[in-house]
């Protein structure tokens, strides 16, 4: 175990440099640079180079900037509010859109693993069917269609929840973007659970234990259930990256004042660093997030956990 | 040969499994004379087996003596009809031989007709599948002809027939789809009619309603529709010719080349869609261009892996190995060998793939760095119509209808496809 | 469904006729669960394929199950009979799609989603039936006993006989919590195919032979302690090295050998009274195939279970078996002792068989298959269903389902070559060159 989570976290470490290259070519690629537009005499702007380390071989600058990345020193906004360090404006933000995220996760999560499992137990009956068409009007419609119902729905038509988001009804207003968010993940989890709750199902090790008098709750805990979660939880990661993805347009529809508006925002006025950061930020999250599911894999398959060091050959 | 190995014996037996000596027991050897045919099967020795006295019946049942030597005397006994009691009169040729046998039936057990003869059956018996495709269909057509049946351009603004309600001619007479609309005032709701409300408004008929620029949005809409498509297809063509060929290359060569191929689609996969969007635009800027690129570049992946798995499981292929050892080169091993074989799983997989780029492209409108105004596309549209959505819903209702009826059908069609494709995945 | 059975009129076996030659079929006659099918059943009782039908502990009579399939239903076991007797070892011999493991596995009752017994009983007359049957009677308020004893006129001396043995409960009409609870593993076990993948691969192999035991502990009253002292007994008597390691380890840290004596450990681990393996060794390689089988045997030299092997290879039959059904299309064509099957075969299709199986001692010989492929289950079948491929078929196998005879006590054959009408049937000479040099060595053999 050991062993494999410390190769986890080694290319976790890698994608995340990887990452911070292709950022840092960015940087360096966009048009312009950082002291242009202020009205600066060659002598400063040559200080200021010199101060940056900008005079310095590429290898240089990108230890310097990988450094400050990971250590949170994102540099200032260049034009959504000027000269402001990016980590001020990320602060309340982050909060808001990590709630909304990871109330969207369990909830999401958590519902289709059930429904999958549910109507996968209850094969080809009624509830089995309306789950599925349930999941595939899930996949199929994108969440901001869902969300612009929920939001004329339940917010305008029904005024059960504030249609915009108020930060001082923080908990009542992240209603609605967490339903709307974990629509998708809930949806294709729970199809792909009840995918893989059938194969389970099917297995020639169900039907022995079967034949040694399993069943009932026991079979489905310890014998489906565990084998089932296996495939399951390798979906989590892509599922958080149409999370990510689905955050901007939940935030912009219900105006909730997250990092995914604020990287909308970003990109609309051109603000590279603000945008830049918030990339990092997203991969940052996404790589941990995948960290996290690969040792879970490992903590749940065997397989992964043990290798056959110990072989009992014929 | 001994019966009577105590499981202690057998243990030993096992752990010195390449010695040479053997006590019977449980884990015995094979003797000597059997070791060397060891490679056949056992129903190769079957004919020596049955008779020998160290076959492992032998201790239970000796061979019945009587029964052998009636045998080797040709005395067998003679059969009793059992069942059932009496037999029904028979007719005069019944015993005759049959010397022309009915032609053995060649299909095995549940086949029938050709591959995809039997995949297009199944498809036909999805209903979900074929409403998906009729639908599909509709769709497609509609967004040819659409924009020419009325009388409007897509980008032509008329000022003052801004926000008109949806009027159809025919149905306005039922009641709804009449130009009226429920406005919310300061005092309640009121029913407006602008086309009542204007002199010319007789013979003025915007069938979807008009939006707030007023411009026709049954026209824009179908001109949406057109884009969406149409990009969607350009993007999933293109990631499955680089996501196939990446897979396939990865595949094929294995190795060395495999590994380092993987590694990189690791580092990339860690890299959300969201971000490979967002820096994307950054350098080029939205339009046409950087939403198809944006597409391409995030659907290819999913694409590779599909193909380097199936290129994995079936390069190891008898037949594959066959044109090999024949001398067939890569490509043509890839081509002729190797393609068709891959054809169902790509078009599964392009078909899934189609809605979601039809996805992609609606968020990057809705979000507002998709396909520049004046030019129409669902997300576009569904992003301006959400401003005005509380006074003015049908500005939403089409598009977004549009858009969902258009995903939930390619999802329907591909998931019968995979059913009908992949019959192991069918449901019983 | 009875169509293909047109010829047999519905007679109910001569169980009487039979008790002459030592009571053979039993005395019971068809249970017929299947209720509106008893013409489909009319092989009735007769494959007693034993001496004495009432003292078996699983009575197998007219036994169907149909898949469900988008094509249609397939038809894949369509009658069945076979009585099981302890200490026995059983072979059901046939091509893969002839039912034999799907028959199998319903017994036990393991199905898939879309298949169902249609028809037939399954009468379990073991140690646990005394108390089911009670059970079950209370249940549905009747008399206990009562699944095999609605004997039809004729066969009302063995029915008489079997009121005064130990209850039998009908397996089939158990709910699948009571089979599970009260049969399966603990009075019936199964081992399957592939060793590589019947091992639960997210659990320790001592869990999941300590199961069974836990499960059943209301009944046995075994102690978690003494399940693990059991598991390693279990363990070690299947020939695994180290029992105390493979206790703790997973199944992927097994070799496919290992793995299967491993399954084996888990079948045993209730000391069932009969134990079925459905190809258990076709997975395994040759040298590790004899291991198991030797094994299997030596497990039942010690306890006396009954073993029932379902396999397609004529060398494990050989190997093992006591009795031998050979299975074709859902049916059991052939039945018998092991001599009686190998040294006086009566089918064609047994003798196809037979034939396939290549003689290692004559070099150079071309190897015989059986033309053409099983019929496909999902048509209803018309006469003999092996009459398209064999080369003895007489024009009534095109027009009538054969009937099935009796060649010894414990012989039986469903052929239409064995009517005396029939010109008598030669079996191919060159099969009867190899049965007959068997039969020489054997005698030489027997001699000694």
């Amino acid at each position: 175990m050991g062993a494999y989570i410390a190769k986890r976290v080694m290319l976790s470490f890698a994608t995340l440099l990887a990452v911070l290259f292709i950022l840092f070519m960015l940087m360096d690629l966009m048009p312009g640079s950082p002291f242009n537009d202020e009205k600066q005499t060659p002598e400063q702007i040559a200080r200021s180079i010199a101060l940056y380390g900008l005079d310095k071989p590429w290898p240089a600058r990108f230890g310097r900037y990988a450094l400050n990345m990971l250590t949170g020193n994102f540099g200032v906004s260049y034009v959504i509010s000027k000269n402001i360090p990016v980590t001020d404006l990320l602060k309340t933000r982050f909060a808001v859109s990590a709630r909304i995220g990871l109330q969207a996760v369990a909830l999401g999560a958590s519902l289709g693993v059930l429904l999958g499992v549910a109507s996968a137990i209850r094969h080809n009956t009624l509830l089995d069917r309306a789950c599925a068409l349930v999941s595939v009007i899930g996949i199929s419609i994108p969440s901001y269609v869902f969300a612009l119902t929920l939001s004329y729905a339940a917010g305008f038509k029904l005024g059960w929840f504030p249609l915009l988001y108020q930060p001082k009804q923080a908990i009542a207003s992240s209603v609605l973007p967490t339903v709307a968010l974990s629509l998708g993940p809930m949806a294709s989890l729970a199809r792909f659970s009840r995918a893989e709750m059938l194969d389970a199902m099917d297995s020639d090790y169900i039907q022995l234990a079967k034949s040694k008098g399993v069943h009932g709750p026991r079979l489905i805990a310890s014998h489906m259930l565990r084998n089932a979660m296996i495939p399951i939880v390798t979906v989590l990661a892509p599922l958080v990256v149409g999370l990510m993805t689905g955050s901007l347009v939940i935030e912009k529809i219900f105006s909730v004042p997250g990092i995914g508006s604020l990287l909308i925002t970003a990109i609309q006025s051109n603000d590279y660093n603000v945008a830049i950061t918030l990339s990092f930020i997203y991969c940052a999250m996404y790589i941990g997030f995948m960290l996290i599911v690969d040792i879970l894999y490992g903590v749940i398959d065997p397989r992964i956990r043990l290798v056959k060091e110990a072989g009992f050959h014929d | 040969m001994t019966d009577t190995g105590a499981p202690q014996k057998g243990r030993m037996e096992d752990r010195r499994r390449d010695g040479a000596a053997s006590d019977g027991g449980l884990g015995a050897d094979i003797p000597g004379a059997d070791s060397l045919r060891a490679d056949r099967s056992l129903a190769g020795r079957f004919w020596a087996d049955f008779s020998r006295a160290d076959s492992l019946r032998a201790d239970r049942r000796r061979a019945d003596r009587e029964l052998l030597e009636r045998a080797l005397a040709g005395r067998f006994p003679k059969p009793r009809l059992i069942s059932p009691a009496r037999l029904d009169p028979f007719a005069d040729d019944d015993f005759d031989s049959l010397e022309a046998p009915p032609a053995a039936e060649e299909s095995t057990v549940g086949a029938g007709g050709g591959f995809w003869r039997d995949a297009l059956l199944r498809l036909r018996k999805n209903t979900g599948a074929v409403l998906g495709a009729a639908c599909i269909a509709a769709i497609v057509a509609m967004a040819v002809v659409g924009p020419m049946l009325s009388p409007y351009r897509y980008d032509e603004q008329i000022v003052g027939n801004d926000s008109m309600a949806p009027r159809v001619p025919g149905i306005e007479r039922l009641g709804f789809l009449d130009g009226g609309e429920t406005l919310k005032t300061s005092t309640g709701s009121a029913s407006v009619n602008k086309y009542r409300d204007r002199p010319d408004g007789d013979g003025l008929y915007y069938w979807f309603g008009s939006d707030t620029l007023g411009r026709d949005i049954f026209t824009r809409t179908w001109e949406g529709t057109r884009i969406s498509l149409f990009v969607a297809l350009v993007a999933v063509v293109a990631d499955i010719l680089f996501g196939v060929g990446y897979g396939f290359v990865s595949g094929y060569f294995g190795g060395k080349t495999d590994i380092v191929m993987q590694r990189a689609v690791e580092v990339v996969n860690g890299i959300p869609t969201l971000v490979i969007v967002t820096l994307l635009i950054l350098v080029l800027k939205p339009g046409l261009l950087s939403v198809t690129l944006t597409i391409m570049l995030t659907g290819w992946i999913g694409m590779s892996r599909m193909a380097r798995a199936q290129m994995l499981k079936i390069k190891g292929r008898e037949y594959v190995l066959a044109a090999r050892a024949l001398g067939a080169g890569h490509l043509s091993l890839i081509f002729r060998e190797i393609a068709p074989n891959v054809f169902g799983q790509l078009l599964i997989m392009s078909m899934f793939s189609v809605p979601g780029a039809i996805f992609t492209e609606a968020f990057l409108a809705f979000i507002g760095i998709g396909i520049p105004v004046p030019m129409a596309s669902l997300g576009s549209m569904i992003s301006e119509a959400f401003k005005s959505m509380t006074v003015h819903p049908y500005m939403l209702v089409f598009p977004v209808a549009v858009l969902a009826a258009l995903m939930l059908s390619f999802n329907m069609l591909a998931d019968g496809l995979r059913d009908a494709l992949d019959p192991k995945m069918r449901d019983l | 469904m009875a169509a293909d059975d047109a010829g047999g009129a519905n007679g109910m076996a001569g169980a009487g006729g039979a008790n002459g030659a030592g009571g053979a079929g039993g005395g019971n006659g068809i249970a017929g669960t299947g209720g509106a099918d008893a013409a489909g059943n009319a092989g009735g009782a007769e494959y007693a394929g034993g001496a004495d039908g009432a003292d078996a502990i699983l009575k197998i009579r007219g036994l169907e199950v149909a898949f469900k399939t988008t094509a249609g239903t397939v038809r894949a076991v369509r009658g069945i009979d076979l009585d099981l007797r302890r200490g026995q070892t059983f072979a059901i011999v046939g091509e893969s799609g002839s039912g034999k493991s799907v028959a199998a596995k319903a017994i036990v009752g393991i199905r898939a989603r879309n298949q169902s017994v249609t028809a037939g009983t399954v009468e379990y007359a073991g140690a646990g039936a005394g108390a089911l049957a009670a059970s079950a009677a209370r249940k549905a308020g009747r008399a206990g006993g009562g699944a095999g004893q609605n004997a039809c006129s004729d066969t009302s001396q063995g029915a008489g006989q079997n009121a005064g043995r130990a209850a039998s409960i009908d397996l089939l009409r158990l709910s699948e919590r009571d089979m599970r609870r009260n049969i399966n593993g603990r009075r019936i076990s199964m081992i399957f195919q592939d060793p590589m993948t019947s091992l639960n691969p997210t659990m320790p192999i001592g869990r999941q032979i300590m199961e069974p035991m836990l499960l059943h502990s209301r009944a046995s009253g075994i102690s978690r302690g003494e399940a693990r002292a059991k598991a390693l007994r279990l363990l070690e008597l299947a020939g695994i090295p180290d029992p105390a390691g493979c206790l703790r380890a997973y199944p992927h840290q097994l070799s496919g050998g290992m793995r299967q004596r491993a399954v084996i450990s888990v079948a045993l681990a209730c000391d069932p009274e009969i134990l079925i393996c459905d190809e258990p060794t076709t997975a395994l390689d040759v040298t590790i195939q004899e291991k198991i089988l030797r094994l299997i045997k030596d497990i039942q030299r010690r306890t006396g279970i009954c073993v029932v092997y379902i396999t397609h290879d004529l060398g494990v039959v050989a190997k093992v078996a006591d009795m031998v059904a050979v299975m074709y299309a859902g049916r059991i064509v052939e039945s018998g002792t092991a001599e009686e099957i190998f040294y006086d075969p009566r089918h064609p299709y047994t003798w196809g068989l037979l034939l396939a199986v290549p003689d290692m001692n004559a070099s150079g010989e071309r190897l015989h298959a059986i033309r053409g492929n099983p019929p496909n289950l999902l048509h209803g079948i018309e006469g003999d269903a092996f009459a398209p491929r064999s080369p003895h078929a007489l024009k009534i196998d095109a027009r009538r389902a054969p009937p099935l005879y009796q060649i010894s006590p414990t012989h039986f054959a469903r052929s239409w070559l064995l009517h005396e009408n029939a010109r008598p049937p030669e079996m191919p000479g060159e099969l009867r060159a190899r049965i007959d040099g068997m039969i020489a060595q054997a005698l030489a053999d027997a001699r000694h």
